[in-house]
């Protein structure tokens, strides 16, 4: 069933086109990357997934409703989001931080929600944290708090821009087959920009691919794997053997 | 200790940190209005207040008429002024520090006590040329809130008050309007003194007016912020975060902005620019006790009350004449901050 939907998206900074007639489904249990070079418009398209912005026109809407309709609030009961920027200037400590996602519920931390926090904290690894400083964390480890916050929110979609960037190898792993895992129990949708393109290819159920704002591929991993997609997406020269690529040189 | 157990044990930690501060700002009070030529016993004073209080001439029989007019019409708004401008200017920092996103911030970041300045250069300046008497304080506070809207407008136009804009608007204000007061200083001649004497900040001629206007737009001010310090807790992450976390940052940081200005222009408008508490205070909780605007308003709140008054008392008790509270706050309050900002770094 579709949880999200974006039909002819279009948008632009100033007189500047910048998204051009995107169209796609997020399903409910997904596990969604989102591909393309830099400044190709990942960032630009999940401010519009999320309502943070709002389209030139076409439309998003989430569970039937016009995103843009939603109120602030009752949005990030739905949707949650993560981005790779983690500045936080404030000494406050991890387990506080991941409170922090119980704001769109309730406004005061009852002593039963302190289960649910320290048991999402165990599951990301980031219950050792609990009492430490986020400004003492290094990049990784305050990502992957963030993260625990936004499972705190309890979404049915999560979107992750960038979001494990930081993270170390086995870190990636075990948050990616946590994520997973909900996926399958509880039905919530991930969608991911990366830019690990093995990882993409290796883990998600589906990959959007974009270039110069226009939604070029949307299949399943195995579908795409090509050289003709990394010349489109990447411009570069890749060869491709029993879905595994290796990157040659640029176009 | 468990997450739980520590819950509780941070709760009593800050129950405790109230206690002690109230009951120190009680402390400070009796203190302060036993200062001075004039020695009232604490049961006098007890008797002066129930009796204005209740209205009951019985109440301070006994009491000299002198004593009860300097007890009552001179030390104490004296002492609320200035325990009020601390918790103002205390709470007000935190505010700032929180919608800025910037530890360094102040309630004077944003040049709002710059206007109230020139407000008060203004009527001064008139006072002197025309020699007609003219409200310093509302001018301080009608040209406080003068900058308030204009900083509001600056930083509004087309964006959504993002901290920079804040900051960018607040730079020109300050330094346009510290050009006018200082044009106005120059214009006064050798009545400069005057207005040097306004902006050094001092608590010193507050009356029951002035307490009138800071004691309740503290009080209301200090529990409205505290309301939606949830929100400012969460804006601490950046302002596409807390959207996503379902905060309206553009509506919050409105908010807050409005009730920062309201207390620094008060306050600054009643006291003059009296430096450091509303940078210290905050800082030093935030860095010691906790983030969380919930404890930290309050608790910055009470300690820049007692700080303030402390001061003020400090300034009474010097040889020489009493000099402006303003100036001790500064003096005691630089060094102080480097050493605990060193520090900090140092850890």
């Amino acid at each position: 069933m579709s949880l999200l939907s974006v039909k002819e998206l279009c948008f632009s900074y100033g007189k500047t086109p910048f998204l051009d007639n995107i169209s796609f489904d997020i399903n409910e249990g997904e596990f969604v990357s989102v591909l393309g070079a830099n400044g190709s418009g990942k960032s630009t398209l999940f401010s519009l997934m999320n309502g943070a912005k709002r389209p030139d026109s076409g439309t998003v809407s989430y569970k039937g409703r016009n995103i843009s309709s939603i109120r602030t609030k009752e949005r990030a009961k739905e949707i949650a989001a993560v981005f790779q920027n983690t500045e936080c200037k404030f000494p406050f400590t991890c387990f506080e931080i991941a409170e922090m996602g119980l704001f769109p519920h309730k406004p005061r931390t009852e002593p039963e929600d302190i289960d649910l926090i320290k048991g999402i904290m165990e599951r990301t690894d980031t219950l050792q944290f609990a009492d430490k400083l986020i400004t003492e964390l290094s990049g990784g480890e305050s990502q992957r708090v963030l993260l625990a916050r936004a499972l705190v929110q309890r979404p049915s979609l999560l979107l992750l821009d960038e979001a494990m960037s930081g993270f170390d190898i086995a870190a990636r792993i075990k948050m990616t087959a946590l994520l997973k895992e909900l996926t399958r129990t509880s039905g919530m949708s991930v969608v991911l920009i990366r830019h690990d393109i093995e990882a993409a290819f290796m883990e998600s159920d589906r990959i959007l691919a974009l270039k110069n704002g226009a939604l070029l591929y949307n299949g399943a991993p195995d579908d795409l794997m090509s050289e003709k997609f990394f010349s489109d997406i990447y411009s570069v020269r890749a060869e491709t053997e029993n879905g595994r690529f290796y990157i040659t040189g640029t176009d | 200790m468990s997450l739980k157990e520590d819950l509780k044990h941070k709760r009593a930690v800050f129950a405790v940190f109230y206690i002690v501060l109230a009951v120190l700002c009680v402390f400070i009070i009796f203190a302060g209005i036993n200062l001075g030529a004039m020695k009232v016993s604490g049961y006098d004073v007890m008797r002066i207040v129930m009796s204005k209080l209740t209205g009951s001439e019985q109440l301070r029989g006994g009491i000299a008429d002198n004593v009860t007019a300097v007890v009552w019409e001179i030390r104490i708004p004296r002492i609320l002024c200035g325990m009020f401008t601390g918790a103002g200017l205390a709470a007000a920092g935190v505010i700032f520090q929180g919608i800025l996103q910037n530890p360094l911030a102040d309630p004077y970041t944003l040049g709002i006590s710059t206007g109230a300045s020139f407000g008060a250069s203004v009527a001064i300046y008139i006072s002197i040329v025309t020699g007609m008497y003219m409200p310093v304080t509302g001018f301080a506070l009608a040209a406080a809130l003068a900058t308030l809207a204009a900083v509001t407008a600056i930083a509004g136009k087309g964006s959504s008050f993002e901290s920079n804009d804040l900051i960018i608007a607040g730079i020109i204000a300050s330094s346009v309007l510290s050009s006018g007061v200082s044009l106005l200083k120059m214009l006064s001649g050798e009545n400069v003194s005057a207005i040097v004497f306004w902006i050094m900040g001092n608590i010193s001629s507050c009356d029951w007016s002035d307490a009138a206007l800071i004691c309740p737009v503290v009080t209301a001010a200090v529990i409205i912020a505290s309301i939606f310090s949830k929100q400012l807790d969460i804006m601490s992450l950046g302002d596409r975060n807390a959207a996503a976390i379902g905060v309206n940052t553009k509506r919050i940081r409105f908010i807050y902005l409005v009730i920062g200005s309201v207390i620094t222009a008060v306050c600054v408008s009643v006291c003059g620019v009296i430096g450091f508490v509303g940078l210290i205070v905050p800082h030093l909780l935030r860095f010691r006790l906790s983030s969380k605007n919930s404890v930290l308003i309050p608790a910055s709140a009470l300690t820049g009350a007692a700080l303030l008054s402390l001061a003020d008392n400090v300034t009474r008790l010097l040889p020489g004449g009493e000099i402006p509270v303003g100036i001790i706050t500064t003096l005691v309050g630089g060094p102080f901050f480097i050493y605990i900002f060193m520090r900090r770094r140092r850890v």
